[in-house]
């Protein structure tokens, strides 16, 4: 009896955790497959070729230049405030970083802290055009919405995208740091 | 029987008579008019001649008076508001005559000159020129061109089986303040405290602008005016006199601001850099931001320009590079395409960005890493002046506006920058993703044309000083 109780406490103790773990493994899941869609359909049209891209995905610098009030006069009933405070917390709020999976992105070379390093210290091409950074992807309406920024050549975009029949369409870009 | 055949015949007589009433009083009405309308041209023309101050002109007037064949005048309707009256002028094999654009209501003449044209055959000359302002030239080839009553030039319009192909007008530039020497390509002329510059501007209708630079007069000498002269075939001719002389003439320099524009609200914008406020706007900002006013610059739209950072892929509005083979001349590339929604003042502000980064590609040898030193230069010395150019162009624009439009194009390394984040502050702006005030906010608002903030195409134009316009194209 008292060896059940002793269980039944580890059980209840662990329980957040496996539940995190779950939402861990959903986030992911989705973060792969949106990713993935998306990197041939929009990023570049005819960029079909390997890109170089940073290993990890961090918001940090990447929401920049999102008014959601030139959103919300364009598109004002496409999501609803709760919607946009969520993303909007995430853009802000989320400084954690997300480390990519070797080979889990598509013709993708991942570039390591150490090699982004030494490419910081060369000339512009080297330091802005030549990998690419993305944001995680932010998710609202249970993985059916997503906004999402990347970076490339100091050029910076932010585009909503929504799911429908499990494919990733683009809805609006939101905002960007034009850079020409 | 007999009597309704009697009431019919009656009635018949009856109607018959009011008809013929009706026919006289409209046939006398419209001899009225006509009569008032050549009354009030004259009257015209009269006016025009008290106010000349020159005996030249004076005598001109009095020609034209003398040979005008009011006799043979006709006249149509333009639309509703406006008619044409036509008077040929005995002169030149009746390619001349003289035009009014009367009020139909009061009868009160808006406007009036004597038009000249080449190869226009037609045997009611009113109904062609109704034709040239309803823009239906049916399948004319030639040219019509105007003058005003002291013989100065106003317009040339050409065609080819009705279609346009290029108008030109003269363009008078005053210059107001300081000693400057603000021809782009001429460095020989004098230049004082308030000279006049004349041009001769033809706008192709495939987007090109050539712009003939005719004389400069400056202080107090007789003012420079683009006139019309007769040449040895008889045919009208246009060249400057200036104090007496000829202060240019055919061995004019053509100033090499081109333009090859087809989108009509960008060509607008343009246009407004180059030639209402031509001189008061490209050279004008690039002399307050205190750099070198002799660039030959070339506007060039291209719908398929992509990023020199990200070559063949990315799409982009604007681009400003050296043109083939030269390190001085510079094409300034711009999408019509990527900005078709955007406000007039976007387009604007895009276009400030690239006059500097042309006069930047100037001073530093021009490549990908200078780029990014460029709108940090931009960012460092440029914003309060590029905010106010746009604001000099939009005085309606609030000048909050006009900097988050200056802010924009400035890439992400200035954004992310701590000195980018304390000016924004200063400015009243923040990052704050759900604030009105965030500094993407009202530029991006431009970006995509929102309702209420900007002017659209064809909703306005750019404010033009009335100093610095040239003929009002009709």
């Amino acid at each position: 009896m008292k060896k059940n109780l002793k269980i039944l406490v580890i059980v209840i103790f662990l329980m957040p955790y496996s539940v995190q773990a779950q939402e861990d493994s959903l986030y992911e899941r989705n973060v792969y497959e949106f990713i993935n869609q998306i990197r041939f359909k929009y990023l570049g049209n005819s960029r079909t070729d390997t890109i170089k891209l940073r290993n990890f995905l961090s918001n940090k610098l990447l929401f920049q230049g999102v008014p959601f009030v030139a959103f919300k006069k364009r598109y004002p009933n496409f999501l609803s405030e709760i919607e946009l405070h969520e993303l909007g917390n995430q853009f802000q709020d989320d400084t954690t970083r997300f480390d990519l999976r070797e080979n889990g992105i598509e013709k993708s070379n991942l570039l390591t802290d150490s090699a982004i390093k030494v490419l910081n210290k060369g000339n512009f091409t080297e330091k802005y055009c030549t990998y690419w950074k993305f944001s995680k992807p932010c998710f609202i309406r249970n993985y059916t919405i997503c906004a999402f920024s990347y970076e490339f050549c100091e050029y910076q975009r932010t585009i909503l995208y929504k799911k429908e029949q499990n494919k990733w369409i683009f809805v609006a870009e939101i905002g960007r740091i034009y850079g020409d | 029987m007999k009597k309704s055949i009697y009431y019919l015949v009656i009635s018949l007589i009856f109607f018959s008579c009011q008809k013929k009433d009706f026919i006289q009083n409209s046939s006398t009405s419209r001899a009225i008019n006509s009569e008032l309308n050549s009354t009030n041209a004259k009257l015209f023309i009269e006016n025009k001649k008290i106010k000349t101050q020159s005996t030249d002109a004076t005598l001109f007037i009095d020609t034209i008076k003398y040979k005008a064949e009011w006799e043979n005048a006709s006249s149509a309707q333009l639309n509703t508001y406006y008619q044409i009256l036509y008077v040929p002028i005995k002169y030149n094999n009746n390619k001349t005559g003289l035009v009014f654009l009367i009020e139909n209501n009061t009868k009160k003449i808006e406007e009036g000159y004597i038009l000249e044209t080449k190869n226009v055959i037609s045997d009611d000359m009113s109904k062609v020129v109704v034709g040239f302002y309803s823009n239906k030239m049916n399948s004319i080839t030639g040219t019509l061109t105007a003058y005003d009553f002291n013989s100065k030039f106003k317009w040339e319009f050409g065609y080819k089986e009705g279609q346009r192909l290029y108008k030109k007008l003269s363009l008078k530039n005053v210059k107001r303040d300081e000693v400057v020497n603000s021809n782009i390509k001429s460095n020989s002329l004098t230049k004082s405290a308030a000279c006049t510059e004349y041009y001769l501007i033809t706008y192709w209708d495939d987007g090109s602008i050539d712009r003939a630079y005719i004389g400069t007069v400056c202080d107090n000498l007789y003012p420079c005016e683009i006139t019309r002269y007769i040449n040895p075939a008889n045919e009208f001719a246009v060249k400057a006199f200036c104090n007496g002389d000829n202060a240019g003439g055919g061995s004019s320099s053509i100033v090499n601001i081109k333009e090859r524009i087809t989108d009509p609200c960008l060509k607008s914008v343009v246009d407004a850099f180059l030639s209402g406020a031509f001189d008061n706007s490209v050279t004008q900002i690039l002399k307050k931001f205190g750099m070198n006013d002799k660039i030959n610059l070339s506007f060039i739209q291209n719908d398929t320009i992509t990023s020199s950072k990200d070559p063949g892929v990315r799409l982009i509005e604007a681009r400003t590079e050296f043109a083939p083979n030269s390190r001085t001349d510079q094409i300034v590339y711009l999408n019509a395409l990527a900005m078709s929604e955007s406000t007039k003042e976007y387009k604007a502000g895009r276009i400030i960005h690239e006059i500097i980064h042309a006069n930047l590609n100037l001073k530093l040898n021009f490549s990908l890493d200078e780029k990014i030193i460029q709108h940090a230069d931009m960012f460092e010395f440029y914003m309060d002046t590029m905010a106010k150019s746009l604001k000099d162009f939009f005085p309606n624009l609030p000048m909050k506006e006009c900097y988050s439009l200056s802010l924009e194009g400035l890439g992400a390394k200035v954004t992310n920058s701590a000195s980018f984040s304390a000016y924004i502050i200063k400015k009243g702006f923040n990052r704050d993703t759900y604030s009105a005030d965030n500094f993407a906010n009202l530029a991006q608002q431009h970006y995509v044309g929102n309702d209420g903030v900007g002017t659209k195409c064809g909703s306005g134009n750019i404010y033009i000083p009335p100093s610095q316009t040239g003929v009002e194209i009709p």
